[in-house]
């Protein structure tokens, strides 16, 4: 007897083929990933025999186990509050967090921007301020112009420099290139470089107050879009070639960030990783990459950056 | 580019994760991992990435485990920020097939331990001189949600910076004619006219005299709640 849950099929090569997958973004524009994988698992395929050497059978790996765990070892424990929303205020998904000015110039207040609601996608702002102080916001409005209500776009802090936001989309089938730094201390929207594809679903990571990196994504509910961007003042985006042997993550809803930065020669090189995400098969990659980001001096380099990937690491 | 291959057993290539930084560590939170729901212990992981000069890297997750295990965001969809050592885990929801759709609530904030054992011995003294423990974990709740709004005409001016939009014209401010009404005839010119009157010293009823506290205490009912909404 064995069992596999839906979710899992989805994945085996025993029932779908990454055609017939990726064939299926053709009919319906997709996007609720998550929630799919949530109800897969809830279902099972089981299998049983009294032939103990059925082919069927051998061929399902019960999995309903739970994955192995070595970090047994250690434990880092945590503390956590709730606050409860009162009605509906706070009720969004795929927004951004976004720092707004508050009445005191020391502390911000954190806003969780744009999003989908309870009904349609917005481009209002929720607030929040620490309970402890008695905070308010500086301006009761976030100034137009501004980014048009959207959902899975990025926002990244650059500090005093301000916040990228990039991309995002409407529907599945319509991602959005526009991006917009937001100077939180004049409450303005500046609407800057394009992405040159548009991009939903993608991981963004800011490099100190100049540099933002992105990765993997979506422009339209059949096609990932392929590789890294870069963005600064000076340069706009920048398109990061691929390492030596030509491979680069092809993934969306992958995660994002940097791992180490240090200098040799007058020239700044940055560390970090990029994994998972589904990729054009409409399955979860394995895959962890490690990146290297060269040349980067923001603003006071003549020369573009380059990006090459380093090192890929598989399951 | 060199390859190295990597077994993985801790399940941190997943899809819809985030990664951030709190308080010295790299947090992974949430996210679908391949073939069956996250496990719950699985749900928060500190991730130790080390990589020497020779590119060899080695990645070692924690477990975090929160003080509240009942407290347990749904971590899809939701806004992940790090601020002031603390994590704020902001909205999100999923819409579960056959059992409607499901919203976070309420926001949570959360402080990993390995730093409150540092802050165990520092303490301070209130107004009367009663010691509290210095609390580190900071309470995020919502404040309010604000709209993108045109600015208006009283705010600053930024001249001719293309950036922001255009001042406002002022509105014009009409005013509004009091009339006292001498017969019906007045009265159909009135609505006939359709522009906005003040009909002054107008007969409304009883009610003006009787209305007295008392009156209305005795009528409604003294402890009758009234909402507002």
């Amino acid at each position: 007897m064995r069992a596999k849950n839906l979710w899992e099929l989805w994945s085996s090569p025993e029932f779908l083929s990454s055609d017939q997958r990726s064939a299926l973004d053709n009919f319906e524009p997709f996007d609720e990933w998550e929630e799919f994988a949530l109800f897969g698992s809830h279902y099972f395929l089981l299998v049983a025999s009294s032939d103990v050497h059925t082919k069927a059978t051998r061929s399902l790996q019960s999995s309903l186990g739970g994955i192995q765990n070595n970090s047994d070892k250690e434990i880092i424990s945590g503390r956590i509050v709730y606050a409860k929303y009162d009605k509906s205020t706070g009720c969004r998904r795929f927004a951004a967090p976004l720092l707004i000015q508050g009445s005191n110039r020391q502390r911000d207040l954190l806003g969780n921007f744009a999003g989908i609601g309870l009904n349609a996608r917005v481009n209002s702002c929720d607030v929040y301020t620490m309970a402890l102080y008695h905070d308010e916001i500086c301006h009761n409005y976030l100034s137009l112009p501004g980014p048009s209500a959207r959902m899975c776009h990025t926002i990244t802090d650059l500090g005093d420099a301000g916040a990228l936001l990039t991309g995002g989309r409407t529907s599945p089938d319509n991602g959005l290139s526009d991006c917009w730094l937001y100077h939180k201390w004049i409450n303005v929207w500046e609407r800057v470089d394009d992405l040159p594809k548009p991009r939903y679903r993608h991981a963004a990571v800011g490099i100190g107050n100049d540099l933002v990196v992105i990765a993997g994504g979506k422009s339209c509910s059949s096609s990932i879009v392929k590789g890294f961007l870069v963005w600064s003042r000076r340069h706009g985006w920048v398109e990061c070639t691929a390492g030596a042997a030509g491979q680069q993550p092809a993934t969306f809803g992958g995660s994002l960030t940097t791992t180490g930065m240090y200098s040799s020669g007058g020239d700044d090189t940055i560390t970090g990783i990029f994994m998972g995400g589904i990729s054009r098969d409409g399955t979860i990659s394995r895959d962890i990459w490690f990146w290297t980001l060269h040349g980067c001096k923001g603003p006071v380099s003549s020369n573009s950056p380059q990006c090459t990937t380093l090192g890929l690491f598989c399951s | 580019m060199i390859f190295d291959r990597f077994e993985d057993k801790l399940s941190i290539a997943r899809f819809g994760a985030t990664l951030v930084r709190c308080a010295g560590h790299l947090l992974l939170l949430g996210g679908v991992t391949p073939d069956h729901i996250t496990a719950e212990d699985q749900e928060i992981l500190s991730v130790d990435i080390t990589q020497d000069t020779n590119d060899a890297a080695r990645i070692v997750t924690r477990r975090v485990v929160m003080n509240e295990p009942g407290l347990r965001p749904l971590l899809i969809g939701s806004s992940i920020y790090s601020i002031a050592e603390n994590l704020v885990i902001m909205g999100g929801g999923a819409v579960c097939f056959s059992f409607g759709t499901f919203w976070n609530k309420g926001c949570f904030s959360l402080y990993l331990e390995t730093k409150l054992k540092e802050d165990r011995n520092k303490r301070f003294y209130d107004n009367d001189n009663e010691i509290h423990p210095i609390i580190n974990l900071g309470h995020w709740v919502i404040l309010q949600s604000i709209e993108m709004v045109s600015r208006s005409a009283s705010t600053t001016n930024f001249g001719s910076n293309k950036l922001i939009p255009s001042t406002k014209q002022m509105p014009n401010i009409t005013s509004i004619p009091y009339r006292r009404l001498k017969s019906a005839a007045d009265f159909s010119t009135i609505v006939t006219d359709a522009q906005p009157v003040i009909l002054q010293e107008l007969s409304i009823g009883n009610c003006t005299r009787i209305w007295t506290h008392d009156y209305l205490k005795n009528k409604i009912g003294g402890d009758r709640t009234v909402g507002t909404s």
